[in-house]
């Protein structure tokens, strides 16, 4: 981007203050101040209606603020021209919006294109992009996204949001529309990415679990009001009101940690996700892309013998699974969660099993749990 | 049978005469529909007041509304030419408005997002993703025009309208037949074609 | 100069000539929708054929009838209802078809039989469709009923014909203003009852 263009190289602070917006007679957010801080990953949590994603979208002014300033390192971004800015940000939705009529080099290099690079730095920037996003750039780079599962296409949705290197990306709920494992293993890879990028990013979400697995720190926002906004650790010890302690549920687990087995918060195994250990990876592939999920466990004989992820098919098309099964903790239904939790904690494994006499379920590991074994 | 019918009137002349009007009322249509559209989109008010006009003419009976311009363009090419426009710019003003305001939601916030300008969203997003609909008015454009270009023959416009009202002053059958059926086929051609076109594009551009 | 009987006469004629047609080409058109949502063949087919003989000018449609049945009030009768049969059994049957799948599940859950869909559940929702498809065939009818008066049926073509015929343009016009007026009235008047209908469902 031409360096006029260029409006800030490192986010050091943007302040938000007391930010009010009205839509006739309803106050979507009300005088809402916070702080975020340049490299953070700040979330925004809350209900449907607690005004987050609004506020969101006041910061690149895709909704106008009607009362209060929002200062992007000391500037006011209302003295921005609000096409300019915007270039200048990363934005992610949840329904992706990749355009249907180009192919993924199209969509990412859309802006660059606008903005006169060359067609082979645009070529050379793409590739990069993808490789980050983990989808082979070679395979991906001409496909329509017609033709990419949903997880795949919310990657191309985060390279788009990255090309042009902005140093602050605005994310909302974007892993919000996927299957629940592919969502655990894209916050997996996105916090993989998180501390690769550098960059601030502000990610709004109605998901306490993906808030805690995710953020550096929380604003928690409802009726358009901020509520609290601190880490993960001062929200469990030190919930500013009842509220907040409901949703955190913090007094609840204290009390009632010991108490739960694996099966009270395991996932029910379901067909979509059960593969043989002759198959090989190719078939897999494709069953995955239909059921749109990038993970499986492979089964033999009613016996788990393993996990499969997409990745790895990917890099390995001609073997049969037996070959690319990785090993997975195992748990019986009436097993304690603490117990679980702290097996998969050491084990660095997120993902688990669990066997009755057959097979009937899945465990993910919960962040909310994790911090408080 | 037909090779004498198609001597005796000409036939090849007049089906070349008959489609050369047909193209290149179609081209003045397309060019001007387009626009209309186009310069339409995001003013709502005005596109209800021009869009309802065109509407009336579409449902004056062509005949009428060639004859109605005789007064003021005589008779044959001028007002043949001029009705078949008039009748036909609506599908396409009407599709290409309708295709522009029409395209989801989700890609025009993605835009907006990205920091693309309307003048980018519109010539990039909106466009490509309304030819569908425009193929489609346009296909039905084609159809308009060779009525009412057909209508021509009876005004001395040329063109295969006018062996087709010998054949009935003469009250030949052959003639009759063998013209009738000619441009009934060449009616089914143009519009496969224009079926085609639309098929392509909305293979390209169509989503679902 | 200006003969209001003949005229009076040559717009009654037409409207009795085009809304004749209409009316037989609705009593065809509606059970055949309803016989083709039964059976896909005849469906297809018929839409094929609809797509196609759309396509074709009315005035080659007009002549055609011709040496097929010669020419006269019934010709013209024939001639305007092949042109709007079409056209209304598509949209009807489409209408009938597109219902929301939601609907005829719950239908049946509770008894209903397939005619019994048809006449509470399909019909009312193909409402507007159907509608649609009659505003649009008037429309055609009394364009194709003015076309058909060079094939002797007389009406307000006539007037237009002999008009032209003689160069006395005001003859053509004292023909061409009445359809004018008829064809907006019949548009407005249209339009206003789909608002209605279009409120109501």
């Amino acid at each position: 981007m031409t360096s006029s263009n260029r409006f800030f190289n490192k986010i050091q602070e943007i302040k938000i203050d007391n930010v009010t917006k009205k839509y006739g007679s309803i106050t979507a957010v009300q005088k809402v101040s916070l702080d975020v801080q340049g490299g953070e990953l700040l979330i925004l949590l809350g209900p449907s209606g607690c005004g987050k994603t609004t506020l969101l979208r006041m910061i690149n002014r895709l909704v106008e603020i009607d009362e209060g300033e929002i200062l992007i390192n000391e500037q006011n971004v209302q003295d921005f021209d609000p096409v300019l800015l915007r270039k200048n940000i990363g934005y992610v939705i949840q329904q992706i919006g990749l355009f249907p009529h180009m192919t993924v080099k199209e969509n990412i290099g859309l802006v660059p294109k606008l903005d006169g690079w060359s067609e082979e730095k645009i070529t050379k920037k793409v590739k990069e992009l993808l490789q980050l996003v983990s989808l082979p750039p070679d395979e991906f780079i001409n496909r329509r996204p017609k033709q990419l599962s949903g997880g795949q296409q919310q990657r191309i949705g985060l390279a788009r949001a990255m090309v042009m290197n902005s140093p602050l990306l605005l994310m909302d709920e974007p892993f919000g529309a996927l299957d629940p494992i592919l969502r655990k293993q894209l916050q997996e890879e996105f916090i993989g990415l998180k501390e690769k990028l550098q960059r601030t990013i502000i990610f709004v979400t109605h998901d306490i679990e993906e808030a805690f697995r995710l953020g550096d720190r929380i604003a928690i926002l409802k009726d358009g009001k901020l509520i609290q906004l601190a880490t993960k650790n001062e929200l469990l010890v030190n919930p500013a009101s009842d509220f907040i302690s409901d949703i955190v549920d913090s007094k609840q687990k204290f009390r009632h940690l010991d108490n739960l087995t694996v099966k009270d918060i395991m996932l029910p195994l379901e067909e979509k996700y059960i593969f043989q250990l002759s198959q090989t990876a190719e078939s897999a592939i494709k069953k995955m892309k239909d059921a749109e999920i990038e993970f499986g466990v492979v089964l033999e004989n009613q016996q788990y013998i393993g996990t499969i992820k997409l990745n790895q098919l990917y890099a390995n098309p001609d073997k049969i699974l037996s070959k690319l099964t990785a090993e997975v903790p195992v748990f019986k239904p009436d097993e304690s969660v603490t117990v679980a939790m702290n097996i998969m904690k050491n084990a660095n494994n997120f993902i688990g099993a669990v066997m009755e006499s057959k097979p009937i379920g899945i465990l993910l590991a919960n962040e909310l749990l994790t911090k408080l074994v | 049978m037909i090779a004498q019918v198609w001597k005796n009137q000409q036939l090849t002349i007049k089906t070349i005469e008959h489609l050369s009007m047909v193209f290149v009322a179609l081209a003045i249509i397309i060019v001007i529909g387009v626009a209309i559209g186009i310069f339409l989109y995001n003013k709502k008010y005005l596109s209800n007041i021009v869009l309802n006009i065109l509407n009336i003419i579409e449902t004056i009976p062509e005949l009428v509304l060639l004859v109605i311009l005789m007064p003021f363009f005589g008779i044959g090419y001028k007002p043949t030419m001029i009705a078949s426009i008039l009748y036909s710019i609506l599908p396409v003003a009407r599709n290409t408005y309708v295709g522009l305001i029409q395209v989801d939601k989700q890609y025009l916030e993605s835009a907006r997002a990205m920091g693309l300008a309307e003048r980018e969203i519109l010539w990039k997003i909106r466009i490509p993703l309304a030819l569908p609909m425009i193929a489609a008015g346009i296909r039905i454009a084609i159809v308009f025009v060779m009525g009412v270009i057909t209508l021509g023959g009876l005004i001395a416009a040329g063109g295969l309208g006018g062996p087709i009202q010998t054949g009935i002053h003469l009250y030949d059958r052959d003639i009759i037949l063998v013209t009738g059926l000619w441009i009934g086929i060449l009616a089914v051609l143009l519009d496969s074609i224009g079926s085609f076109i639309e098929k392509v594009l909305n293979r390209k551009y169509g989503y679902d | 100069m200006i003969n209001y009987d003949i005229i009076l006469n040559a717009v009654v004629g037409h409207l009795f000539l085009a809304y004749s047609a209409l009316l037989i080409s609705i009593i065809i058109a509606i059970p055949l929708a309803v016989l083709s949502l039964f059976n896909r063949y005849l469906a297809s087919v018929l839409l094929v054929f609809a797509n196609l003989i759309q396509a074709i000018p009315s005035f080659a449609v007009v002549a055609i009838v011709v040496p097929l049945l010669g020419i006269g009030f019934k010709p013209a009768i024939f001639a305007i209802i092949l042109r709007i049969i079409l056209p209304l059994f598509k949209n009807t049957f489409t209408g009938l078809k597109d219902v929301d799948f939601v609907y005829i599940d719950s239908a049946r859950g509770i008894g209903l039989s397939q005619l019994e869909i048809i006449r509470y559940i399909r019909f009312p929702h193909a409402f507007p469709a159907i509608f649609a498809g009659i505003k649009f065939s008037a429309i055609i009818a009394n364009s194709v009923a003015i076309l058909t008066s060079l094939i002797g049926a007389g009406g307000l073509g006539e007037l237009i014909f002999e008009g032209l015929t003689n160069f006395n343009i005001p003859k053509v016009l004292t023909g061409a203003i009445p359809a004018v007026i008829i064809a907006v009235l019949l548009d407005v008047s249209f339009s206003l009852i789909e608002k209605r209908i279009s409120l109501k469902y």
